[in-house]
């Protein structure tokens, strides 16, 4: 009854009797019949005129969309253009954020002093600053590159920082036994034990990439995903607009599972964890 | 059965702690006048530690007991280098006390594994902290953990160890270093009654299976396992904590752990410092 009862029965059914379910009753049966569930709710409002297909669009139509807009060169170059800005705000993001963020974590001080500063930061509508960031660097790709960077910075930064602030008392009593330099109980008790934490900020932050740069697009410039769709919605092409929705869904969902598959990997211990 | 046991009896009644070693110059560690305080939560410092002497030889197995916060931890970490030491004249191996010594290890109740090594860099952390190169300290580890029964998990990971392996493998991290002193506090104390005397049992072999002669100190509140382990017992007073009484366990090495349960002269001596014990842990 109690959760500390419920507890380990879960545990030992998701472990050792996962496998021995009917496939029907398997998540991802249950995630397609979901999704089923939706597009065809969807699919009969359209039908029976409950939305506006011109606006709202239909399942089948964006389906039609798609493989209109999927052989032309146009929504590649996009889709390129778009990917690269993601990939560069996200990779100077990141090392921003890591960096601010081991900083930070690691000096209390510091620390205490900045914390006030970055909330600030962070909480400064960052969409609004388009306009700026495009009388900075012009409309190609730089603004869009620097409105993701922003986002994802204080994304990683978070991420560090509470990573950071969980040390663990018994490993730091061991380092300081063991003789560790302040050096060495950074990198081989208090990262090692972020990095769960940071990897799953990553995929965060690559999400947030995204809406960094698809937010920017949307307010500027015309080139990119972003782009595509205001284009579309300005011309009330609801079948093209949702079609290129999907695009961008799917490379998300694409990468983040890469990011998923690489966490995998590198933490080929955490599975053994019950904490 | 009875007047067999007297001679017993009284050797290990009440010695002066002078008597466990003649000759402090040689002791491995000598604690002289030892206090130590800390801030209350009202503010106000409060004696932990109070006024603590006493000499331990090298080589000899050395259990520190007495009720629970009388200061037996905080008098190990001093000794350690852990805690600042406040007061009095402490000599470890010839000097100061000093945290991360490399000829000094330790183990404490909680294992403190790192749950992304596997067993064998568990152990090897220790000795990749002295530098000793990878190779070599890969060898060291595995061959540590084959001596404490774990020669079949060397590649497991933490949460692939029950209680008992973590602590032997937090045993192995401590001793494959060789070093001269083995300061532990409770180190037995998360595991259960038969997997602990198990495990006592892995750490006298684990001694046994030194080189050279290795000083230990080990803070428990287990009367059982510090007659099974010790030399000499140091039982301290409820808070603040001194030495009470001091008592040499004679049962010849090399020990069973297991087998001593039970064994009448063992039952004997745990009567005999149970009833001082109890009057602290009483009144506490
Ligand atoms: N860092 C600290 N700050 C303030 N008080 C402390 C600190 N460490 C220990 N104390 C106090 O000192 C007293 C002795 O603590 P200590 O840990 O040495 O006891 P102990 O004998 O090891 O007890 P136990 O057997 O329960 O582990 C306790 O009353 C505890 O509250
Ligand atoms: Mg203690």
């Amino acid at each position: 009854m109690s959760i500390s009862t419920a507890t380990p029965t879960k545990q030992l059914s998701a472990k050792s009797f996962g496998n021995s379910l009917p496939r029907w009753k398997s998540p991802l049966a249950i995630r397609i019949l979901i999704i089923a569930l939706i597009l065809a709710a969807w699919e009969l409002s359209a039908n029976n005129g409950w939305v506006d297909p011109l606006f709202a669009s239909r399942p089948t139509d964006v389906v039609q969309a798609l493989g209109n807009i999927l052989p032309t060169s146009q929504l590649w170059a996009d889709a390129g253009y778009t990917l690269t800005e993601v990939a560069i705000g996200y990779v100077i993001g990141i090392t921003l954020g890591v960096l601010i963020g081991v900083i930070l974590g690691s000096s209390r001080i510091l620390r205490e002093a900045c914390q006030p500063i970055l909330n600030a930061l962070n909480s400064v509508p960052r969409i609004a600053l388009v306009p700026l960031f495009v009388a900075w660097l012009g409309l190609g790709m730089g603004p869009r590159i620097l409105m993701a960077v922003t986002v994802v910075v204080f994304v990683m930064v978070t991420t560090v920082l509470t990573a950071m602030s969980q040390p663990d008392r018994d490993s730091m009593l061991l380092a300081r036994s063991l003789g560790a330099s302040r050096r060495e109980q950074l990198v081989k008790f208090e990262l090692p034990r972020a990095v769960p934490v940071v990897i799953s900020g990553l995929e965060l932050a690559l999400i947030y990439s995204f809406l960094g740069v698809i937010a920017a697009e949307i307010v500027s410039g015309s080139n990119g995903l972003g782009s595509r769709m205001t284009y579309y919605a300005n011309l009330f092409q609801a079948d093209n607009f949702f079609a290129v929705l999907v695009v961008l869904t799917a490379f998300t969902t694409l990468l983040t599972a890469a990011i998923r598959r690489i966490e995998k990997r590198l933490l080929h211990w955490h599975k053994f964890e019950d904490r | 059965m009875s007047l067999e046991l007297e001679p017993a009896r009284t050797e290990n009644r009440k010695m002066d702690t002078q008597t466990v070693e003649p000759g402090a110059s040689g002791a491995a560690i000598s604690v002289r006048n030892l206090f130590h305080a800390f801030p209350h939560a009202s503010g106000a410092p409060m004696r932990v530690v109070n006024d603590v002497s006493f000499d331990i030889a090298p080589g000899q197995f050395v259990s520190i007991v007495g009720p629970s916060g009388c200061g037996k931890t905080t008098a190990l970490n001093v000794i350690s280098g852990l805690e600042q030491q406040q007061s009095g004249t402490i000599s470890v191996l010839g000097k100061p006390p000093e945290a991360g010594r490399p000829e000094i290890a330790m183990a404490f109740a909680r294992d403190a594994l790192l749950p992304w090594r596997d067993a064998t860099d568990n152990v090897a952390l220790s000795l990749e902290l002295q530098g000793v190169e990878k190779a070599e300290r890969r060898a060291r580890a595995a061959e540590m953990l084959k001596v404490v029964g774990l020669g079949d998990y060397l590649h497991a990971y933490r949460g692939q160890l029950s209680q008992g392996m973590r602590q032997r493998v937090a045993l192995a991290r401590a001793l494959v270093t060789r070093p001269q002193l083995l300061l532990l506090d409770e180190p037995f104390a998360a595991l259960d009654s038969q997997t602990r005397v198990l495990v006592q049992g892995e750490l006298l072999r684990m001694l046994d299976a030194q080189e050279g002669p290795v000083t230990t100190v080990m803070v428990t509140h287990d009367l059982a396992e510090a007659i099974a382990l010790s030399d000499v017992i140091l039982l301290m007073s409820r808070r603040p904590g001194t030495i009470r009484e001091t008592y040499r366990i004679d049962i010849p090495r090399p020990r069973d752990a297991v087998a001593l349960r039970g064994n009448s002269h063992f039952n004997e001596l745990h009567e005999n410092i149970w009833q001082t014990l109890a009057e602290e842990v009483r009144e506490v």
